[in-house]
């Protein structure tokens, strides 16, 4: 957590964007959710989506007929209705 | 197209090819993450319940996953493959297909750099077929390779080969070459108002009324007159002066008799349109006329024909040298019609009388004789007209 608090400080500082410095960002429009730096799926379910960000971070999509339209080694797109975005 | 997940088939899925794979096993959701850390796109990716889930990837992707899935001692089937292999397969099997569509593709751009159709408009005393033989002229005919066509040439070309046009456009828009002319108006006689002319008689008859504007008339009513006699003269007698040479204008109108006559083969019988009638198809290709039906040299002279001939072709866009041609055939029935031959023979005797004087027919007689093959009628009426006209000699 220390890490994470000195990479978001320094992106502060340098006023650049923290995806820049390989944070986990996520995006929503609509019913289309970017997940950009992501570090994998834990697990798939049409009600929730959970992805690793790196350094233990989480990030929770739940939601209702969610899937993931599109997935590359950095981003993942995620379709369906959106209910919530939870970090852990 | 859609594929088994909805998704329209894309130009990629169409070359590439796509796979749709279900994957059954524990951790199925670590076969994505090893497949995005391979960089290998994953799309349509659908949860099938906890182990299970349904994903596309590129066909070239497919080997790699069924791999990484072993590893990961996953199940992993085959749901379906668009394009790619099989639609490079499906092409070969269908190549004659393939080949035929672009040759129709290459016939429609080929036959659309040719002129197929020329639409003539504005002309009402220049004939259509001088028009078509000036173009022709000018370089301009059926067939003719568009592109090395000049429209101002064309034009020009028209103008000094047909003087009554004042103007003329040509516009090629595919294989329709559209011409649009405008006549030349009629130049008006042009005289000089103090110019000397008599007016004359130009033909016999009784004086009924004269309305003199300029010159000095000569006749009276009641009296006869003989064609080339001078009316009105232009010679003014002055009591003060000498005579003043004027131009003469006025009318003259008198009573005159008409005698026309017309001759014409003896008619056996009318014919009226009635009775059955038949329809026959054919296509015209160029020049080229292929008939839809048989016995071709069956008599037909006992018919009314009616042509109708549709070019195939996109208004505006494209003609094609293509024309579908319907015959209706409409049979004649004959009845005897001598009056009815003389009635319309007097009728156009009558009206070619009427545009020829300058007044009104009065009274007329009409006497129809017959000898062994020929009709003879005689149109004979008494008019009021003017009858004086302008003499410059």
């Amino acid at each position: 957590m220390r890490r994470n608090a000195i990479v978001g400080g320094l992106a502060e500082r340098l006023e650049v964007p923290g995806e820049a410095l390989g944070e986990l960002r996520v995006q929503t429009a609509g019913r289309t959710a970017l997940v950009e730096n992501h570090r994998g799926l834990l697990s798939l379910g049409e009600e929730s989506i959970v992805i690793a960000g790196g350094r233990g971070r989480r990030l929770t999509l739940r939601g209702t007929g969610l899937r993931v339209q599109a997935m590359t080694k950095k981003e993942m797109l995620i379709c369906g209705t959106l209910q919530a975005v939870e970090w852990d | 197209m859609r594929n088994t997940a909805g998704r329209r088939m894309g130009l990629n899925d169409l070359i590439h090819g796509t796979v749709r794979l279900e994957a059954t096993g524990a951790a199925v959701e670590e076969l994505l993450n090893d497949a995005a850390a391979a960089e290998i796109a994953l799309t349509d990716v659908e949860s099938r319940g906890a182990y299970a889930l349904r994903l596309t990837v590129d066909e070239r992707d497919r080997a790699e996953l069924l791999t990484m899935a072993e590893r990961r001692y996953l199940d992993v089937r085959q749901l379906s493959l668009r394009g790619g292999s099989r639609g490079r397969a499906m092409l070969r099997r269908r190549a004659p297909l393939l080949v035929l569509a672009m040759l129709t593709a290459a016939g429609v751009f080929l036959a659309s750099l040719f002129i197929w159709d020329v639409d003539i408009r504005g002309a009402e005393n220049v004939s259509q077929g001088r028009i078509l033989r000036a173009l022709e002229d000018s370089g301009l005919h059926y067939g003719s390779f568009w592109p090395s066509l000049s429209a101002g040439e064309l034009q020009n070309g028209l103008l000094l080969r047909l003087p009554e046009l004042a103007w003329a456009s040509v516009n090629l828009n595919g294989s329709r070459a559209q011409v649009l002319v405008l006549e030349r108006a009629e130049k008006p006689e042009i005289y000089r108002q103090t110019a000397f002319a008599d007016l004359t008689a130009k033909a016999a008859g009784i004086v009924t009324r004269t309305s003199v504007r300029n010159g000095q008339c000569l006749v009276r009513p009641g009296e006869l007159v003989t064609p080339g006699q001078r009316l009105i003269a232009g010679t003014v007698d002055s009591l003060t002066a000498e005579p003043r040479q004027v131009r003469a204008l006025g009318e003259v109108w008198a009573q005159t008799f008409h005698e026309r006559t017309a001759v014409c083969p003896l008619p056996e019988e009318k014919k009226t349109a009635g009775g059955r009638g038949f329809t026959r198809l054919a296509v015209k290709i160029g020049e080229k006329r292929f008939n839809f039906y048989f016995n071709s040299g069956n008599p037909i002279d006992e018919y009314d024909k009616m042509i109708h001939e549709t070019r195939i072709g996109v208004d505006g866009l494209f003609t094609l040298p293509v024309s579908l041609i319907r015959e209706v055939f409409t049979e004649i029935r004959t009845e005897p019609g001598r009056e009815a031959r003389a009635d319309e023979i007097a009728a156009r005797l009558r009206e070619t009388l009427r545009q020829s004087i300058e007044g009104e027919i009065l009274s007329e007689t009409v006497t129809v004789s017959e000898s062994d093959t020929r009709l003879v009628v005689t149109l004979r009426a008494q008019c009021e007209e003017n009858i004086a006209v302008l003499n410059n000699s």
